[in-house]
């Protein structure tokens, strides 16, 4: 009785080789072979090949037909043999990452509409870092008129611009959006602060703007100085060993806050005039990057204005924000919003406040 | 002042001193004393078994020298002129760079083959190329051009103690001349893979190899009288290269310039720009970048043909004029 | 001088060497024949170089050396590696790609090196090999280690410039290495007939200056006796010999390899020469072996054959993530 039963498989023949013809089969069921003797004959596109017989034996079965196509590794025939072949029937699928070599179908022949081809704008020259400029600043190239070879706009070009031109203005137009949105954003943050507003009535506010609220200014730093307990950053509790009052005014991209440090501790005049250029600087973009922090305060002067009141909105880490409206057209008096953080100040305290800013006005 | 010669010398005389696997082999290199003067008399003060004369059998001597190397020596291969690496090119390009990764890395291949190239002897087509670029795109080889003496001899030494294949091309004319720079006594190393800043102008950035970087200083040195400042940058190693100094570069001149000896088409220096081309640092040229390069033919004969087939100074000094004046 | 003779008295005529002879040949045979079993399946990649006839050649040359004599091979390795000693599961597992292969996945079959056991490689290129072995026996010569070197090559090898200027070297610094040529009668199609002027290629080595020996490549003890020879002149410090095994593969060149270049009974006349069969005959007539044992050790050498499949298989395929990696060696490392 033989010992092993071997399957003769559908050889590859080729690296690209998936599958392949079997083209005949030499022996009959119950032949008996020697090894080496033919046992049938495959081909693919490229190759035929004589299958041998890898043992003696006797042919047990034939699975495969002839003339049908056959899958690499599918077996051909059965042998019944006394020899243990080397024969590794793992029935692992072949590794599709081995099968770089698609074979590629040609795309099918399509007939196309003529397109109408549309009048393409001819694309700007400009050197890789005019372009970097002109992207972050949002200047629209075709403005720029080009002095480099080849009409190629230099970077000396993009940067001679100045003045607002007819696309400069779409740059103000995007850095106000970017700006209400900053603001809005930070303010999303101190919504869920626990906070309270208590008002009271002043006749001693002034209406006008060139005094630039530094009367107001230096009397509120003061009072907060005195309360030290407020003049803490509520993103960490950390005292300042400064007054940082936030003043809320009009900048070229919106509204701006810039910080003053110890403004009750600057001679009056000194201080309008520091606010009076502040005020310049904000207008042309370019507050001082040093008054852009360090507040635990802000002053919404709107006194100046028609607007009777204005609910004061805590800006983050602030503990206190105060707003002055206009002066009543009858009364005279003007309505002084205090808003406090309740975590830091509470009713009675802010109350306090109130009075000390009202006797110190 | 030391040639670059005597440089070489001097790093091979201390490696061989350090090191007893370290030999030289090439053909008449020595009693002779090699056909540039390189080996000089190392081989009265070695022996002729570590400064080791061989037949004109290119392919046999690096084979020998990769076997050799396998088996725990340190062989400098001297190829009398960088165009008959091309003899050699199956030892080189399938063996020596490729064992270390073919094993997965049970075996590595330390050898160091110095090739004269260059041109401007009037040795013409066959013996005056600049085949950098080849060796470049072959990974496993790393790929060294000293530019002067003490660049010479710090990078031969580091290139010995390299355990991997390197291929070192000295320029003809470079040989006989003393440098400007002084060459310590005693050793030195150059890191591989380190580019070198030799002078630094807000201008423009030039970027040059081989015998191109002293022509390119001498440009520089000829500009600064009408005020135009250049940086000049030596990358010393090719493959691996060191891009860094090049992007800090740009970033203050946004102006690139390649010049090399190698033939324009398919050049080593092309892989400076590509990098520049592909990534941020193209944002900041203010203008295309210029490339100097050998004109794309086998270098002729005669002299005056010899000469304006590769840049010269006044090239170089013309070009960088140009751009800087025309690109603001 | 036959086989017959040889082995009276002969180092190879003891039952123990005599079976380590026919296991070797026979772990040889048995593993060709798993790699074109895998390779007919789809689960080898690329193509395959087999040495099913030639099992002789390496394992008698083998014999003769110490592990720590170093060889280089040819892009049809594997008996050499087998030979010398090689893990025949690491061997296994580098031509199906996987991380603990010789080479992890990255060389493939004509790249196996196995340095513990002095292999310095199979080699891609026909004649790479044999100025690489030189230089293994100069770079054994200077650190006057007292190892030799083989470099194993084909008959076509022979007609690369390689050989020549390799020869030449050997010859004139007198190397302790021993060329090997297994002419097999075909580069890939052409015959050493049409290839070759002369007939027997040991006699090239007279232009160098070497002795070179024709021996029959298929008798296990002749190549053995050969090789011995020549190993005693290395090590004598007279330099190199040049000896041709003469033998055949009986598969075609490699897996497309259509046979149109040689006939079918050329092909049999030759398997009747099989260098197993063969010194299983002498073997049993000098009363070295008997048929069980004989057919013991085939039995043990399709056992390890297949254990290392098996385990091959098991192994994690090669990650291209450590590609950049391993193309330095790193500094200081």
């Amino acid at each position: 009785m033989s010992k092993f039963e071997y399957a003769v498989i559908m050889p590859k023949m080729s690296m690209t080789m998936e599958e392949g013809e079997l083209l005949g089969i030499r022996v009959n069921i119950g032949d008996a072979v020697k090894s080496g003797d033919i046992l049938f004959d495959v081909a693919t596109d490229k190759i035929d090949m004589e299958v041998e017989s890898p043992a003696d034996g006797v042919v047990k079965e034939i699975v495969g037909q002839v003339g049908s196509t056959m899958s690499v590794g599918a077996p051909v025939l059965i042998l019944l043999t006394d020899t243990q072949v080397m024969s590794f029937d793992f029935n692992t699928p072949s590794e599709p990452e081995l099968r770089t070599e698609e074979v590629i179908q040609p795309a099918p022949v399509v007939t196309l509409e003529p397109v109408v081809v549309p009048v393409v704008e001819k694309t700007v020259m400009a050197v890789p870092k005019a372009r970097a400029v002109a992207d972050k600043r949002g200047i629209n190239l075709q403005s720029i008129t080009p002095t480099g070879p080849f009409e190629t706009i230099t970077y000396e070009d993009v940067n001679k611009l100045s003045g607002i031109t007819p696309h400069a203005a779409s740059v103000v137009e995007t850095r106000k959006a970017a700006n209400r949105k900053k603001v809005a954003e930070a303010l999303e943050l101190t919504r869920g602060i626990p906070q309270m507003t208590l008002s009271r009535f002043s006749s001693h506010t002034t209406t006008s703007l060139e005094q630039g609220s530094a009367h107001l200014v230096s009397i509120w730093a003061r009072i907060i100085r005195s309360n030290a307990h407020i003049n803490v950053s509520t993103h960490d509790e950390s005292t300042h060993d400064f007054i940082g009052v936030g003043l809320i005014m009009e900048s070229k991209y919106g509204l701006a806050i810039p910080v003053f440090r110890d403004p009750d501790l600057s001679p009056g005049v000194t201080l309008q005039e520091w606010i009076q250029t502040t005020r310049v600087q904000a207008l042309d973009g370019k507050v001082p990057v040093q008054m852009l922090s360090g507040a635990t305060t802000s002053i919404f002067d709107i006194s100046h204005t028609k607007i009777s009141s204005a609910i004061p909105m805590l800006l983050p880490t602030h503990t206190t924000a105060l707003s002055v409206g206009a002066p009543h057209a009858a009364f005279g008096e003007s309505e002084i919003n205090l808003t406090v953080d309740l975590r830091f100040c509470d009713a009675l305290e802010a109350a306090n406040l109130l009075d000390q800013l009202i006797d110190a006005l | 002042m030391l040639t670059m010669s005597e440089a070489l010398r001097e790093a091979m005389s201390l490696a061989m001193e350090e090191r007893p696997e370290v030999f030289i082999l090439g053909e008449d290199i020595g009693i002779y004393g090699g056909a540039f003067g390189v080996t000089g008399d190392l081989y009265h003060r070695f022996g002729s078994e570590r400064v080791r004369d061989t037949p004109i059998s290119e392919l046999g001597i690096v084979g020998a020298a990769v076997g050799a190397a396998l088996s725990g020596m340190r062989p400098i291969v001297e190829i009398q002129f960088s165009d008959f690496t091309a003899q050699a090119m199956d030892q080189i390009v399938n063996q020596a760079a490729k064992i270390h990764f073919m094993v997965g890395g049970g075996l590595h291949v330390p050898l160091v083959l110095r090739a004269a190239g260059g041109s401007g002897t009037g040795a013409a087509a066959q013996h005056s190329q600049s085949l950098e670029g080849w060796f470049a795109n072959v990974p496993g080889l790393k790929v060294v051009i000293p530019s002067s003496p003490y660049e010479a001899k710090g990078l031969l030494l580091s290139s010995i103690d390299d355990p991997n294949p390197v291929i070192f091309i000295e320029h003809k004319l470079l040989y006989k001349i003393p440098g400007r720079e002084p060459v310590p006594e005693g050793a030195y190393r150059i890191p591989l893979g380190v580019s070198r800043v030799l002078r630094e102008g807000k201008d423009l950035t030039v970027v040059a190899t081989g015998i191109m970087v002293s022509r390119a200083m001498a440009a520089a040195e000829e500009l600064d009288k009408d005020g135009v400042a250049l940086t000049v940058i030596d990358p010393r190693t090719i493959s691996p290269l060191d891009m860094d100094p090049v992007y800090a570069s740009l970033e203050k001149t946004g102006r690139l310039m390649v010049v090399q000896e190698a033939p324009e088409h398919g050049g080593f220096l092309n892989e400076v720009i590509a990098r520049v081309a592909t990534g941020p640092s193209l944002g900041h040229l203010i203008a295309p970048v210029s490339r100097l390069a050998g004109m794309n033919i086998p270098i002729p004969y005669a002299p005056q043909l010899e000469k304006a087939a590769v840049p010269q100074i006044p090239e170089i000094v013309k070009a960088a004029r140009e751009v800087v004046a025309n690109w603001r | 001088m036959t086989t017959l003779e040889l082995l009276t008295g002969h180092p190879l005529g003891s039952s123990a060497n005599a079976r380590y002879a026919l296991l070797t040949m026979s772990r040889i045979r048995k593993l060709e024949e798993a790699v074109e079993d895998l390779f007919g399946r789809g689960m080898m990649h690329g193509t395959m170089h087999l040495s099913i006839g030639q099992e002789a050649s390496p394992t008698g040359v083998c014999m003769a050396l110490e592990i720590s004599d170093q060889i280089t091979s040819t892009h049809r390795g594997h008996g050499h590696c087998v030979a010398k000693g090689a893990d025949l599961m690491r061997m296994v597992a580098e031509l199906l790609g996987k991380e603990n292969g010789y080479c992890g996945g990255r060389g493939g079959s004509m790249h196996i090196a196995d340095v513990e056991t002095g292999n310095l490689g199979a080699n891609g290129i026909v004649g790479g090999g044999i100025p690489i072995a030189i230089g293994a026996a100069l770079a054994s010569k200077m650190m006057k280690k007292g190892t030799i070197a083989v470099s194993f090559f084909g008959d076509g090898a022979m007609n690369e410039g390689a050989f020549h200027e390799a020869a030449n070297l050997a010859a004139i610094w007198k190397l302790p290495v021993i060329l090997v040529c297994e002419n097999n009668k075909y580069g890939m199609s052409s015959s050493t007939e049409l290839a070759f002027a002369i007939d027997n290629l040991s006699e090239r080595g007279l232009g160098y200056g070497i002795p070179g020996y024709t021996v029959d490549g298929n008798d296990v003890a002749a190549v053995y006796e050969a090789t011995e020879i020549a190993v005693k002149r290395a090590k004598a410090g007279e330099g190199p010999t040049l000896l041709e095994f003469v033998t055949y593969r009986w598969k075609g060149h490699s897996r497309s390899d259509k046979n149109l270049y040689r006939t079918k009974e050329e092909i049999d006349e030759w398997k009747k020469k099989d260098p197993i069969l063969f010194f299983e005959h002498v073997v049993r007539d000098k009363g070295l072996l008997s048929d069980e044992e004989i057919a013991e050790v085939h039995a043990q050498a399709t056992s390890q054959v297949i254990a290392a499949v098996n385990e091959a298989m098991k192994g994690k395929p090669a990650d291209p993530a450590t590609l950049l990696d391993a193309v330095f060696k790193k500094v200081n490392s």
